[in-house]
């Protein structure tokens, strides 16, 4: 604008002219105002309406008792008073609570180590990076079914290999303590080589004069990795661990595909609850209040999230 | 496994294959559908505006109705034939043109009339699962049809007793019985005569056991092989003499000692490894446990019987059915689908898809269904005909489940709750059954949790 007034004045143009030209200044200043609007406009729209809008919508829901088919009735906060009162409503939480950690630990951990060793620029690895990587181009309802097969108590593969062994059978899906952590190794090997990917590119991004200077002062490897690695990398892993954290929160494929909530409701997680109760038991005022619940904790872990750990992260 | 009432989304490898094929035509069928019905239509939000549009475009004065089923297999083989007669004989007389669309389990079409009733754009008739009749009448969902009954003169006594107690809610007729079944008992006949056993099975529940403990002994195979399964658990308290609900469906009868007796009967068979029952979700175990002969009795919906006489055929075992051995009495729960149209159609498009269900609910039509698939033939004018009666002479097991329908055939529950409460009892069996649980206190917690469920639901 300033640019514009100073071309203008510069150029001492006839007064009509001036005045033309400020009016089109005014029109490009308005343009130059409204234009980022314009520019997100269209995914604000897609966003208001596909996200803001149904969150809006199912807060409302949860004030009433709906069949989705027959007459709404308000009965305010008795939806969540009976979800707290029910001891089905922890068992999820807590189902839910226990896959996230298991998931997010192993992942990391896991990922954090593969990467390590696959970080060097060699063919080979090249190669086994794109094996580990594999499994996240696959679809997840392909993946449960094959787990399944794999997991099957009676002709899977995994309890042959351990009757070679000697091992008895393990009811991989059907045992309500083992079931939930067979859902926790597949959700960590499906997602392994994507973890993994990432990590080695935040690793390949350290700049190497900081090794060089490590190696000057004869320090161990493992310790440059713990000292120099991690914090330079440690961006990454925040962003990671908190999609990782949100992602396993949210699983439903995995527990619709091949256990259904079961057995005995040991591997019924939030979302899967929610399906439920909105599309089984067509209680739709019920299934708002868990998605309420959903995002309340998802927010809560979120937060806690932030709190703690971004005050660790280095940020160049 | 395809059966008439089956709560699991379990879906078999074997026909997992042919599954994909279907929703392969059925994306490629339904786009040819609706590239024909919009031309020259402004609107095709709604099946009604659709046809309309299409009948003043100039191709006649043909209604379209759309007709959605559920399940594979000979099933959908059935409905398929059953449509494609309807659109040659009837439908071209009248000016009735139906196409079938094929939906996937009772469930799925369920959920999907829901989304499609509140969408305002239902199909012209489905299948119901009759243990949802009465949730969608209740909500106004389903179109009553006495005056129907009335307008043609149904003779509602021809049906069969047993079949019309889902039809009715609150004293009107929603829907007449279509793919009806009860459970029975298969037996692998090839392994009960190695174990020494008469081929035509256990009479009674004593008989049962022994059936169970000398097969294990005899061949080393167990002797029944079950999953949680609240269809046959319906069928086990009806021939204690009690009921999962009681008649007017406010509290249920779990915390009996005839529910006690149930539960305990088979712990205890399965204890002594001679029962093998497997959790809800891995019904599909069943069916691995009997085409590979690693259990003598199984018991599952009379709707499987010509895939499982197939299945005998190409594995080279026999097969024989009878009643679900007799407790205290015999007594079996109906299962299966009736045919329904929603309230929400025009007046036209009601009459057309009456005449659709009273032509695929005919006598004809049903002796048809039934012969092709293992259902019961729905009426006493339909089991007479010749094709179901030359039908038993050469394969006596197809009676087995009508007999047993005739004489001890009851109804399921009608509540709007009643698939939260399956759940619940899925849960109570999986860990009595599955999981070794204490029988007194699990039955005891489920009531409970059940009679809590059934006071919301009121």
């Amino acid at each position: 604008m300033l640019r514009m007034e100073k071309i203008a004045s510069a150029a001492r143009v006839h007064p009509a002219a001036q005045t033309q030209l400020q009016k089109k200044s005014l029109f490009s200043k308005i343009l130059t105002a409204i234009r980022p609007y314009l520019m997100v406009a269209p995914a604000m729209a897609v966003f208001g309406v596909f996200i803001l809008y149904p969150i809006f919508y199912m807060i409302y829901l949860s004030f009433f008792d709906w069949n989705l088919i027959g007459e709404m009735k308000y009965i305010g906060l008795e939806n969540y008073t009976d979800m707290l009162a029910d001891k089905d409503f922890w068992q999820v939480l807590s189902n839910s609570v226990y896959y996230m950690v298991m998931v997010v630990l192993f992942q990391m951990v896991l990922s954090l180590l593969l990467a390590a060793y696959l970080n060097r620029n060699t063919r080979v690895n090249r190669i086994l990076q794109s094996i580990a990587f594999t499994p996240y181009i696959t679809s997840m309802v392909s993946v449960a079914f094959i787990w399944m097969w794999l997991m099957d108590s009676d002709y899977g593969l995994l309890n042959y290999l351990l009757s070679l062994i000697g091992l008895g059978p393990v009811g991989w899906l059907s045992d309500p303590k083992v079931a939930m952590n067979s859902l926790v190794l597949v959700s960590v090997w499906k997602g392994l080589g994507y973890n993994t990917i990432i990590i080695i590119s935040a690793m390949q991004s350290v700049p190497g004069y900081l090794y060089e200077a490590a190696a000057l002062d004869k320090t161990p490897k493992w310790k440059a990795f713990w000292e120099i690695t991690l914090p330079m990398i440690s961006p990454t892993l925040f962003f990671l661990a908190l999609m990782n954290i949100i992602a396993a929160l949210k699983v439903f494929e995995t527990v619709n595909i091949m256990t259904q909530g079961g057995p005995m409701n040991s591997t019924n997680t939030l979302v899967y609850n929610i399906y439920q109760y909105g599309f089984d038991y067509f209680k739709i005022g019920y299934a708002s209040a868990l998605g309420v619940a959903l995002m309340v904790v998802i927010g809560f872990f979120t937060l806690i999230y932030f709190r703690v750990l971004s005050k660790r992260v280095y940020y160049n | 496994m395809v059966c008439g009432y089956m709560k699991g989304k379990v879906i078999p490898m074997k026909k997992f294959a042919s599954l994909c094929l279907i929703a392969a035509m059925m994306v490629s069928m339904s786009s040819c559908a609706s590239e024909g019905s919009t031309s020259g239509s402004s609107s095709s939000s709604s099946a009604a505006s659709e046809t309309e549009s299409t009948a003043s475009s100039g191709s006649g004065d043909t209604i379209e109705l759309t007709y959605w089923y559920a399940w594979t297999d000979k099933i959908q083989e059935n409905n398929e034939n059953l449509v494609a007669q309807f659109n040659e004989t009837v439908g071209a007389e009248k000016g009735i043109h139906v196409t079938a669309e094929y939906q996937g389990t009772y469930d799925d079409v369920h959920q999907k009339l829901q989304a499609a009733y509140v969408a305002g754009d239902t199909p012209d008739i489905t299948v119901m699962e009759i243990g949802s009749v009465g949730t969608f009448a209740r909500n106004g969902v389903l179109q009553p049809l006495d005056e129907y009954f009335e307008r043609d003169n149904i003779d509602t006594s021809d049906f069969f007793e047993g079949l019309m107690i889902n039809c009715e809610v609150d004293g009107s007729y929603y829907g007449l019985p279509y793919l009806r079944s009860t459970p029975i008992l298969y037996m692998n006949t090839t392994l009960l005569e190695q174990a020494g056993l008469d081929t035509a099975g256990p009479a009674n529940w004593d008989e049962l056991a022994d059936y169970c403990r000398t097969v294990k002994e005899k061949t080393g195979v167990y002797g029944l092989s079950m999953y949680s399964y609240v269809w046959t658990f319906e069928a086990f308290l009806m021939e204690q003499g009690t009921s999962v609900l009681n008649e007017d469906e406010t509290a249920c009868n779990i915390d009996s000692d005839e529910c006690r007796y149930v539960m305990q009967f088979f712990q205890d068979l399965i204890n002594e490894g001679v029962v093998r029952c497997v959790a809800g979700e891995d019904s599909s175990k069943v069916d691995t446990d009997y085409i590979n002969q690693n259990t003598a009795m199984w018991m599952t919906s009379t709707a499987n019987l010509t895939s499982v006489l197939s299945v005998a055929d190409e594995n080279g075992f026999e097969v024989n059915t009878c009643y679900i051995p007799a407790g205290e009495t015999y007594g079996v729960p109906t299962g299966g689908c009736n045919l329904i149209m929603p309230s929400s159609l025009t007046d036209e498009h009601k009459d057309a898809a009456w005449e659709f269900i009273k032509w695929m609910t005919a006598t004809d039509q049903s002796a048809y269904a039934s012969a092709y698939t293992g259902y019961v033939p729905n009426s006493k004018s339909a089991a007479a005909t010749e094709t179901i009666t030359s039908l038993w002479e050469t394969t006596p097991q197809f009676k087995v489940a009508l007999d047993q329908l005739e004489l001890y055939g009851q109804g399921r529950p009608k509540t709007t709750a009643y698939a939260q409460i399956e759940d619940e009892l899925v849960a109570m069996m999986d860990a009595c059954w599955v999981n070794g649980a204490d029988v007194n206190s699990t039955v005891a917690e489920t009531a409970a949790t059940i009679n809590e469920l059934l006071a919301d639901a009121n």
